[in-house]
């Protein structure tokens, strides 16, 4: 066991439900749905996406390829606003904070520049624009503010956004550093779009996750970032990460292993690794994309895990926000930890009921490439490590 | 908490220029890049040489395997931004699945029936450094005896055919180390403005300077071609960067 505790103090979020997180929990409690079949994307896919509202960040829609410089100010928008929320930068030398943010396709914009200067002479796409490389979101964010500790772009599909805030939990856990902003952000573009309708798993309906009938994904951009901080320090926490379970499922490039095994393993690595057991799990908050093969394998899982335990998914109406979800759920989790009434209304249509005595809840994200992660989180008032 | 020491108890690096100088056995190899046959060779020699390191990522599943690439799956990523680019729709479903950046951590799980921490992390042409760094830190504060690093990049040469560079970097701890260690890594450190630092450090001492103006020589550690100590700085454009001292002598 490593010796430091952790707290969440801070937490910034934007989904196509919302630019802040009080605009997402009010339509999440309205069961509204942020996808739309009116976006601008049309050319290449029938299927609903969510897009984010770029003007309540003064920034103009983006192209169809060009989106790194609006991930860029969506970032550092909401690190200000984590700023704001905990006044980290003036608590901490700037070597003592972390940045691990999630990213799948961060560089895209240049990588299409490269590609169409390299063209006649494909040999220099690779250093034809040097802010191609998913790692420069990294150096482009950290420059902006005061952080100077160890710093990353987390590429692993869509666990992304939960294996940053995993390994940020880690490295302030272990003493590695004091402070970590953590978490994940995509913005979509032609190549996201174009790739998963390939693999013919978007739904040209609005997605129905763990239902009979469920048909895809719904693609959508959004994200969050999260403070973690140790414990010893003065600021009141907002919730705990209290276990992180991330393993390679090992199966096959994209699909899950059928009978669930991998994530139900992943699932009990969080657990093993904290100082909770199954039955103290009050909800899980699924990877639920709505596929097939992922919503099946998912509930076999956790039906060989836990008995008669709660679960859904939120991307039911905030989208698959890919490097984003992992980050995003993660945060809709803890607002639902504190907020009986959120899971309770979402819930309420599985003719499923929570035990609130529970303390702590699971939030799910799993990625091409068998790349699993599990977050155990509790709220301020669950924590008794 | 007392800190510790780390050393590098394995390192081996590999240039392929031809997809099909890489053997491998099974059916899967077929549908792999020429970066990740590479990697699972460098892989599978490691297995081969270091069995136990192999017995502990099975039985401690929290051990960490970092891929880290500057520019990550090249060819994949090509041909997917040509597909877009030049409307051929759909798009081939093979090379969008490489081109996310942890397909080769995915084969090399699944080639090596491995369900260990896996992380995918990139910090441009830093990125071996910074998964260096990440490592040290792992090992030095008790996270794992010990880590794996791969990393790999593939290049678009003049002719259209692809090639692959890559380098296996295993850190660990004292009780890791083995009979022949290739070297201590003495001291690792990240620091932006580093440039302005390195002026305080004694260049006096019998240590060589690593700093090379060629973006893809620093892409790499190199770490056969130094028979003495020497120290490595990596420098960014934003200046950020990453001092490391390596110790070959005590070897």
């Amino acid at each position: 066991m490593l010796p430091k505790r952790t707290k969440i103090t801070g937490v910034s979020a934007s989904c196509c439900l919302g630019s802040n997180i009080d605009e997402i929990i009010t339509k999440l409690y309205r069961k509204e749905r942020g996808q739309t079949f009116n976006h601008r994307f049309k050319k290449w896919t029938k299927s609903p996406l969510g897009e984010m509202n770029f003007e309540s960040f003064g920034l103009d829609k983006p192209s169809e390829s060009a989106c790194d410089k609006s991930v860029n100010h969506i970032i550092s928008h909401w690190i200000e606003d984590l700023q704001e929320q905990t006044r980290l930068f003036d608590r901490y030398q700037p070597s003592e904070i972390g940045l691990i943010i999630g990213s799948t396709t961060y560089g895209i914009e240049e990588t299409f520049k490269s590609y169409n200067t390299s063209k006649d002479n494909p040999s220099i796409f690779n250093f034809a624009s040097k802010m191609m490389q998913t790692g420069k979101l990294i150096e482009e964010i950290a420059s902006r503010f005061p952080i100077e500790g160890f710093s990353t772009a987390v590429s692993t599909a869509c666990s992304s956004g939960a294996i940053a805030i995993g390994e940020a939990y880690l490295a302030v856990k272990s003493g590695m550093l004091k402070a970590c902003i953590a978490g994940g952000f995509d913005l979509l573009n032609t190549v996201t779009i174009c790739g998963f309708d390939s693999l013919q798993v978007l739904d040209n309906d609005l997605c129905n996750p763990f239902h009979k009938n469920r048909n895809g994904i719904n693609l959508a951009e959004g994200g969050a970032v999260i403070v973690i901080e140790a414990d010893e320090n003065g600021h009141e926490p907002i919730g705990h990460i209290v276990g992180y379970g991330v393993s390679s499922e090992g199966y096959h490039p994209t699909h899950p292993e059928p009978n669930g095994k991998g994530m139900e393993f992943t699932m009990k690595m969080a657990l093993d690794n904290s100082s909770y057991k199954s039955s103290d799990v009050r909800f899980i908050n699924a990877h639920g994309t709505g596929t097939i093969p992922n919503d099946k394998a998912e509930r076999l899982s956790i039906d060989n895990m836990f008995e008669n335990i709660p679960y859904y998914t939120t991307k039911q109406y905030t989208g698959h926000c890919l490097a984003g979800a992992g980050a995003l759920e993660a945060v809709l989790t803890l607002k639902a930890l504190d907020d009986q009434n959120l899971h309770t209304e979402i819930l309420k249509e599985k003719k499923m009921s929570i035990n609130s005595d529970k303390p702590v809840a699971l939030s799910n994200s799993f990625g091409f490439g068998g790349s699993n992660a599990s977050l155990l989180l509790t709220s301020s008032k669950g924590f008794n490590e | 908490m007392s800190k510790n020491m780390v050393a590098v108890v394995y390192y081996k690096k590999l240039s392929v220029k031809n997809i099909n100088e890489i053997d491998l056995s099974f059916k899967l190899a077929r549908r792999m890049g020429i970066m990740q046959k590479t990697c699972i060779k460098l892989c599978l020699e490691l297995q081969e040489k270091r069995p136990d390191l192999f017995e502990l990522l099975k039985s401690d599943c929290n051990i960490p395997i970092v891929f880290t690439s500057a520019f990550g799956e090249i060819e994949a990523i090509y041909n997917t931004v040509k597909d877009v680019s030049n409307d051929l729709f759909p798009v081939s479903p093979t090379a969008f699945q490489h081109s996310v950046d942890n397909a080769t951590a995915g084969y090399i799980a699944l080639v090596l029936g491995l369900h260990n921490r896996s992380l995918t992390m990139s910090k441009g042409y830093l990125s071996v450094d910074n998964a260096l760094y990440f490592g040290a830190k792992n090992v030095e504060f008790g996270l794992a005896p010990f880590v794996i690093i791969i990393n790999a990049n593939e290049y678009i040469w003049p002719k259209g055919d692809i090639i692959a560079k890559a380098e296996i970097i295993v850190l660990g701890n004292d009780k890791i180390i083995g009979n022949e260690p290739v070297c201590n890594l003495e001291k690792i450190k990240q620091s932006p403005d580093l440039l302005d630092k390195i002026k305080k450090i004694d260049t006096l001492s019998k240590e060589v300077f690593i700093e090379s103006k060629d973006p893809d020589k620093a892409l790499y550690l190199d770490l056969d071609n130094h028979f003495e100590n020497y120290t490595r700085f990596a420098l960014s454009n934003s200046s950020d960067g990453f001092l490391s001292k390596w110790d070959f002598e005590h070897n």
